[in-house]
């Protein structure tokens, strides 16, 4: 699933490259997104195994 | 003038970024240190901020392009300063080998700030915002497409190597093994 955010920012990186400015800000927001309900979702779970 | 200066100066850094994600497949292939979950959402807050230096190679600097970069690595921040605080208290251990006295989420975050403190800047200098236009690969100058070129191998190869330690599932807290050769 990680992989994922890799191939979201590869996207991102392409569409930059193809003059497509506006696409690549949506790519880049849908990436980061995803990046950081990843980083909430385990930061929960290991604040959970902390407690 | 200008513009390209800031350009060439983005190229630079688009390089000594994907100088960090060398770093790491260094570190990984050659000490077999696979990178946990935190790992690898550091290097994709790197891989964030090779978006907005990209942007300005391309596109010209624009503001929206550094505050990219700046969402890049306040984000690696957030990462890293998380996996520090797992670490700090003393006997619950640290993830993998130290790189110059400190662990790399250590080198991280401070890389990161780095990051912040430079674009915020870089992104002063109001003459470089003139005449924008976007350049296409073939027209960059060598820097720029030596740049270019590694920043979307380095990304590609984090996105296979991912895949072959993870697969499809989530990542172990503690990987040992590759998912895909174990």
């Amino acid at each position: 699933m990680m992989s994922l955010l890799f191939v979201a920012f590869l996207v991102t990186m392409m569409l930059t490259l193809c003059n497509k400015e506006r696409l690549s800000f949506i790519a880049f927001g849908v990436a980061m997104a995803l990046s950081t309900v990843w980083f909430l979702h385990h930061a929960s779970s290991t604040l959970t195994l902390q407690l | 003038m200008e513009v390209a200066l800031f350009r060439r100066l983005n190229a630079i850094g688009m390089l000594a970024v994907s100088a960090v994600l060398a770093m790491a497949f260094y570190s990984q292939f050659t000490q077999n240190e696979l990178p946990c979950p935190l790992c690898l959402l550091q290097r994709v807050a790197t891989v964030a901020v090779l978006c907005g230096l990209m942007l300005n190679v391309v596109k010209g600097p624009k503001p929206d392009h550094y505050s990219i970069m700046i969402i890049g690595a306040f984000f690696g921040c957030a990462v890293s300063l998380r996996q520090i605080s797992l670490h700090i208290v003393p006997g619950s251990g640290s993830y993998g080998a130290p790189f110059l006295g400190m662990h790399y989420y250590t080198w991280a975050f401070l890389v990161f700030s780095l990051i912040i403190f430079g674009t915020a800047i870089i992104a002063a200098y109001s003459t470089q915002y003139h005449k924008q236009k976007f350049i296409a690969f073939r027209d960059q100058s060598g820097i720029s497409k030596v740049a270019i070129v590694v920043a979307v191998v380095f990304v590609a190869m984090n996105a296979l190597a991912t895949f072959a330690e993870c697969g499809p599932l989530q990542c172990p807290d503690n990987p040992t093994s590759y998912w895909l050769f174990g």
